[in-house]
């Protein structure tokens, strides 16, 4: 009987001593003073950012002499963010978009605001106030999510040479063109417009059709609170989308599409017009690059705009900082420098394709090396287009109900009156 | 002695129950009463709103397009999937010619995990692909019909997945309780002039009725809590609502919507209607016996 005992009290011990070992090795050093934890959608390999990261990681090391512990994360940063804020394990640095789970972090503790460190630190002098501007406006408060890096150009990229085959001269600059446009191209057997309907690419063209006759004040309040449906203008907007998707404007079965199809499609020449954003350029085969000409989505007759419209913006990626990162403030102050640093966002402006929202000029020779594309969004698109509100900032942690009310809008035969009912049920509970 | 024993025993069961309670029993208290809160951020401080949650809940239409694309996804396959299972394990309980591959490639769906599951079908209902393209270059239709993406045809699209997940494997559950039925039975049936089918619905079916309640029960289950990954993955509940389930309500409210304590809301009123199906599946068993 004792020896049994013995033998349990000692398996028992060996089973939690065990435990106790493995949870010891498996805790990461992520509290020594000279290692920065970093949480980041950019990566290091895989991607046409790993260079450019690789090179930030070590230009910081070797200046800061601390380490960098990188976690690299997908879509769900934002959630893995939360769950190790949670176990008091949150990173001291999120390098990620403003989108969604990110804009609600400032609101509720699980990053700090950056404005006094950007004065402090004189980063105003380094940071376009257009880019400040967007990392703020959701707070309305004047402080600042984050440091802004890298924003974007979404101009609608249209393929000369398809447009062309189908008779058609130049870029149509109104829907009316557009949508003569489009039987011209089908009749060639080429598809006109291809977006990911099903997901957030096809929601930005739907945003960015429904705001034509929106003023950016009033789309500001519709896109933060809903009421869709009791707008006059958003209503305009939402029954222009409705005639441009009867009038086969976009690929068949739009609906049922992502952004990775559409990019697929257009790269592969089956579609004659794509929106995507500055970040599609690095990938675009030579070829495709070679025929297409930027341009924007275009405007109704009465519309707000009187030009086609696009996007841009600051908030693709930034900095957030964590709480934890006010106990390593040396260290994230040498981080933000070197981000901000002429070779580094020069080595991102070339791989990447960002618009950095630092004040460096886009100069012929800072583009030479980045995608022709880039320099044509930068230089010849800023004259043939006006700018629309980009509705992240405002939309929040709405973004998902309202991309699956845009999904539902890329349906054939779905009428004004459903859409605006289901843009506003993404409002309700 | 036996005294002895007894102590022994509940010192053993002690970690197991201690386990159970804390991560069964625990979080379900905690569903209750986190459905009571504003909690609208995972770290955000929650406050007390009694019932505002469930009058918010049953005031949406995104709740009862839930609950109806629930009732129809389960009442609708599971009438289907549960005799087709029956019928395929009674032919391999039969030990037919391959029926040792039969059973792994019946096996097979239920290994293959949700994502892989997801990308697979993705490819195939997705616009330009395998599905589309076969229907095409066979005439039936020259359509870019978007199956994930249509409101005519998403729901039903999940509903063929979820036959395909789960039928193979139930098949080879009912094929292991077929197989310990004794033979002698199926042979005095079939001297008596019995034919397949008799003896597949008249003689095996009664025979293992307890286990069918118990198969379908756990496909109930699973179609409900598990079956919205898929979705989640495939459509993530839209377009609109059109496959949006109570489970995804409770993962989209949490996650994409950060309303935790709407989400928990959700999580109770499919808590109890998890309970109400098990309850309703084992009186119908029972009614047959």
């Amino acid at each position: 009987m004792k020896l049994s005992n013995r033998r349990l009290v000692g398996a028992l011990a060996g089973i939690f001593g065990s435990a106790a070992v493995l949870t010891g090795l498996a805790m990461p050093a992520a509290n020594a003073a000279d290692t920065i934890n970093i949480i980041s959608l950019y990566k290091t390999s895989g991607g046409p950012e790993a260079a450019a990261m690789k090179l930030l990681i070590s230009k910081f090391e070797a200046a800061s002499g601390a380490k960098v512990n990188l976690t690299e994360a997908g879509e769900g940063l934002a959630t893995q963010y939360n769950s190790d804020l949670l176990a008091g394990k949150g990173a001291d640095l999120m390098i990620v978009n403003l989108f969604d789970g990110t804009s609600a972090w400032l609101e509720n503790g699980a990053s700090v605001p950056v404005d006094g460190y950007i004065k402090q630190w004189g980063l105003d002098k380094v940071i376009q106030a257009d880019a400040l501007a967007d990392w703020s406006a959701k707070t309305g408060s004047g402080a600042i999510q984050g440091f802004p890096f890298a924003g974007f150009t979404w101009p609608l990229w249209y393929n000369k040479s398809l447009l062309a085959k189908a008779g058609i001269k130049s870029v149509p600059q109104s829907t009316d063109q557009l949508i003569t446009a489009a039987k011209a191209l089908r009749a060639k057997g080429i598809a006109p417009i291809v977006v990911g309907g099903s997901d957030w690419s096809g929601n930005k063209l739907w945003s960015q059709i429904i705001e034509s006759y929106m003023p950016p004040a009033e789309a500001k309040k519709v896109f933060a609170n809903g009421g869709y449906c009791a707008s006059k203008n958003a209503m305009k907007g939402i029954d222009l989308f409705v005639k441009l998707r009867d009038a086969g404007v976009f690929v068949n079965g739009i609906e049922g599409y992502t952004a990775d199809q559409m990019n697929t499609a257009y790269y592969t020449g089956k579609a004659a017009i794509m929106p995507a954003g500055s970040w599609a350029m690095p990938g675009t085969p030579p070829a495709i690059a070679k025929v297409t000409e930027m341009g924007g989505m275009p405007v109704p007759a009465g519309a707000y705009y009187k030009k086609p419209t696009a996007f841009q913006a600051y908030s693709a990626v930034g900095l957030f900082v964590g709480p934890n990162g006010l106990k390593k403030l040396g260290l994230v102050k040498q981080f933000v420098q070197t981000l901000y640093s002429a070779e580094v966002v020069a080595k991102f402006v070339s791989d990447v394709a960002i618009v950095p929202g630092t004040k460096t000029p886009l100069t012929a020779a800072s583009l030479a090396n980045a995608s022709p594309l880039l320099a044509q969004s930068v230089t010849v698109l800023p004259s043939k287009v006006s700018y629309a509100l980009f509705p992240d900032a405002y939309v929040g942690a709405k973004g998902t109900p309202l991309t699956k009310a845009s999904a539902l809008a890329y349906g054939a035969g779905v009428k004004s009156a459903a859409i605006c009912k289901a843009a506003d049920a993404a409002y309700k509970g | 002695m036996t005294k002895i024993k007894n102590e022994k025993t509940i010192f053993f069961v002690l970690p197991a129950i201690i386990l159970y309670s804390s991560f069964m029993i625990g979080p379900l208290i905690a569903m209750f009463y986190i459905s009571t809160l504003k909690w609208t951020y995972i770290i955000a401080p929650p406050s007390f709103l009694g019932l505002d949650n469930y009058r918010n809940m049953f005031e949406s239409d995104a709740f009862w397009t839930a609950l109806k694309n629930t009732i129809l996804l389960v009442a609708t396959l599971l009438p289907v999937m549960i005799p087709l299972a029956f019928m395929i394990g009674y032919y391999l309980s039969l030990k037919p010619r391959g029926h040792r591959i039969l059973r792994i490639l019946m096996f097979t769906p239920g290994l293959i995990s949700m994502s892989a599951t997801a990308m697979v079908f993705f490819a195939v209902l997705t616009p330009p692909g395998l599905l589309n393209g076969t229907l095409n270059n066979l005439g039936f239709s020259n359509e870019n019909t978007a199956w994930l993406g249509s409101t005519r045809t998403a729901l039903t699209s999940i509903w063929f997945i979820n036959l395909w997940q789960g039928v193979g494997y139930t098949a080879v559950l009912m094929t292991a309780r077929l197989e310990s039925i004794p033979r002698e039975i199926f042979e005095a049936a079939r001297l008596d002039g019995a034919s397949n089918w008799n003896r597949m619905w008249r003689i095996s079916w009664p025979i293992i009725l307890d286990y069918i309640g118990t198969v379908t029960m756990l496909q109930f289950l699973w179609t409900i809590f598990g079956g919205a990954g898929l979705i989640i993955l495939l459509t993530g509940g839209g377009p609109g609502y059109a496959t949006t389930t109570l489970g995804v309500l409770v993962y989209g409210k949490a996650f994409s919507e950060n309303q935790l304590g709407y989400s928990q809301a959700a999580g109770v009123i499919l808590f109890i209607f998890g309970l109400l199906g098990m309850i309703l599946i084992r009186r119908f068993i029972r009614a047959k016996e």
